[in-house]
């Protein structure tokens, strides 16, 4: 058997496997939104862990992180992922916990249906989808785009770009669409194990390679010493260090896929649980993924610009035999799904559940399942255009889903924060991210999430003070157990 | 300790372990690696992040407050 029919065979079983924990989950459902959707809001510690962990674990993290270190050194560690480990724990205790608390009592199964209920705004919660879908859909072809590359390069173009991007898209509509989030959240299980423990172990083989990690480190320092060395310039510039880092770990719970994950926590243990280490965890591969881009440039020296992106499958390549190859095609294959599945899921529940609201159940699923078919055409689309590189597309969707926190701490914490000043938040954020990336708004310094997020903040505060905020029956069944919660009360 | 008091020592070390990640002072200098190999910058926010997972652990045990259903 040749080396692409081996990787070829690892990869189909691998598939095999998926198709069948996602029918296992399908036989578990019951054809309800809230078991569609969050499974019934039945996960436990471990579940959870892994929910969230799989999710995190994309193309950004394993192709753009190495794709960006190539360039920038070890450095890019300390820019993209330390701050993570801190920042995601506490947005977690900050947003997750109250909006945890407030899906229960609001009976909310989408992030937008949750604040469109908690503010008494049908409207915010419609804005809240189409900004959501916006940011999405970069995001989402990152993913999509990360497989086609891969797999042109284990298969040296015997699969293209365009086929392996579309059969990553089948693959995950069929499993989600049949099993819902309780699919999602058991392949994330499986999918995860494979992804990490591969990445931990590989690492370490493809250093054995170089002569021990000590060896490859001195390696780096002596023909690329500037890959070693701590900058003060683009883009580890010292206030866009702090703005990038805060903006990694806040961005978790602003994606709508993440923040789905935790309204279907069985209980504040298993929430606790899985906050613990999955970071820590998730931060160690981002220490691997900067490894991999690092210590690549001694083998691969030429890549320029977006063509970094390819440095990890190409080590993958040069180390590793066919088996391992397929292996690692898997690992990042089970990265994509683990995310995809989870954003499509999450912005087909918000139409159902936000846009086009007063079905059935049934036909909320059957109108989800729809949109799924109908957003992986989109997608299709966006990744055969491929307009930059996997990190460049990640932080554009990123700079817009952050620009929606501050309408999340405000929201949950703020009793008199009212839908117009959201609804004006949301808009006035959104404007200036998009003037400061097209160079319409003078930048005085720091990147443009920045000066984003505080115009989202400042807004929202000073509508609020000029608008009516809802009516106490409406806000205190909600405000009230998220204060005690917190300790407030 | 209350929990109160818990709460405040919490954030008290979020606003320094945010203000360390910024290690300005390490920015555009080039120390000798640490061992001969291991760059500064790199352990340095290694043992960065070990210090926030400890203050995790510290947090979910003390300061988060399980939610009871009231």
């Amino acid at each position: 058997m040749g080396p692409e029919a081996t990787i070829f065979v690892v990869v189909v079983v691998y598939f095999a496997v998926v198709l069948g924990i996602g029918l296992a989950a399908f036989r578990r459902s019951k054809p309800t939104a809230e078991d569609y959707f969050l499974g019934g809001r039945l996960a436990r510690s471990l579940v959870m862990f892994m929910a969230l962990f799989g999710t995190n674990i994309t193309p950004f993290l394993i192709m753009g992180i190495s794709g960006l270190a190539y360039h920038h050194g070890y450095g890019v560690f300390g820019y993209t992922a330390a701050m993570a480990a801190l920042i995601i724990p506490v947005a977690y205790y900050v947003i997750g916990y109250p909006a945890w608390i407030a899906s229960r009592k609001l009976n909310a199964v989408t992030p937008a249906e949750l604040l469109a209920r908690r503010l008494d705004s049908p409207n915010l919660g419609r804005l809240l989808f189409l900004v959501y879908f916006i940011y999405m859909l970069p995001y989402l072809s990152t993913g999509v785009a990360g497989v086609g590359l891969a797999v042109d390069v284990f298969t040296q173009q015997a699969i293209s770009f365009e086929v392996a991007a579309a059969g990553i898209l089948i693959i995950t509509l069929i499993y989600t669409t049949t099993g819902g989030m309780r699919a999602t959240m058991w392949t994330n299980v499986f999918q995860g194990l494979v992804f990490g423990v591969f990445l931990y172990v590989s690492i370490f083989v493809v250093a054995a390679d170089f002569g021990g990690i000590s060896g490859v480190m001195q390696e780096v320092a002596r023909r690329f010493p500037e890959l070693t060395a701590t900058k003060d310039t683009a883009p580890f510039t010292t206030g866009n260090w702090f703005v990038w880092g805060m903006a990694m770990g806040l961005v978790v719970l602003a994606f709508p896929h993440l923040l789905v994950r935790v309204f279907a926590a069985k209980d504040v243990k298993s929430l606790k649980n899985s906050i613990r280490y999955y970071p820590v965890i998730m931060i160690g591969l981002m220490l691997v993924a900067t490894l991999y881009g690092v210590w690549g440039r001694i083998e691969f020296p030429d890549f320029v610009g977006r063509d970094s992106d390819m440095v990890f499958p190409m080590v993958i390549r040069s180390h590793f035999g066919p088996m391992i190859q397929g292996l690692a095609l898997a690992g990042i294959l089970a990265a994509v799904m683990s995310t995809l599945d989870a954003q499509m899921l999450t912005l087909s529940s918000m139409l159902t559940r936000d846009v086009w609201y007063g079905l059935s159940q049934r036909r909320q699923v059957v109108l989800g399942r729809l949109f799924l078919v109908i957003l992986g055409g989109i997608a299709y689309y966006i990744v055969i255009l491929r307009p930059a590189s996997i990190f460049a597309l990640a932080q554009l969707s990123f700079s817009g889903f952050v620009t929606l926190t501050p309408i999340w701490l405000l929201g949950l914490h703020w009793k008199r924060f009212t839908a117009p000043a959201a609804i004006t938040a949301i808009i006035a954020g959104n404007a200036v991210l998009v003037a400061m990336f097209y160079e319409r708004l003078p930048n005085p310094g720091l990147i443009p999430v920045a000066w984003s997020f505080m115009a989202a903040s400042v807004v929202g505060v000073v509508v609020s003070l000029f608008t009516s905020p809802p009516p106490d029956e409406v806000t205190e069944p909600v405000m009230g157990p998220i204060r005690r919660a917190m300790g407030d009360g | 300790m209350t929990r109160r008091q818990h709460r405040r020592i919490f954030w008290v070390l979020v606003v320094v372990l945010a203000a360390l990640h910024v290690d300005f002072f390490n920015h555009g200098t080039s120390p000798p690696p640490i061992f001969g190999w291991l760059p500064v910058d790199l352990a340095y926010h290694m043992v960065w992040v070990i210090a926030a997972a400890a203050l995790v652990l510290y947090f979910t045990r003390y300061v988060w407050r399980d939610y009871d259903g009231s």
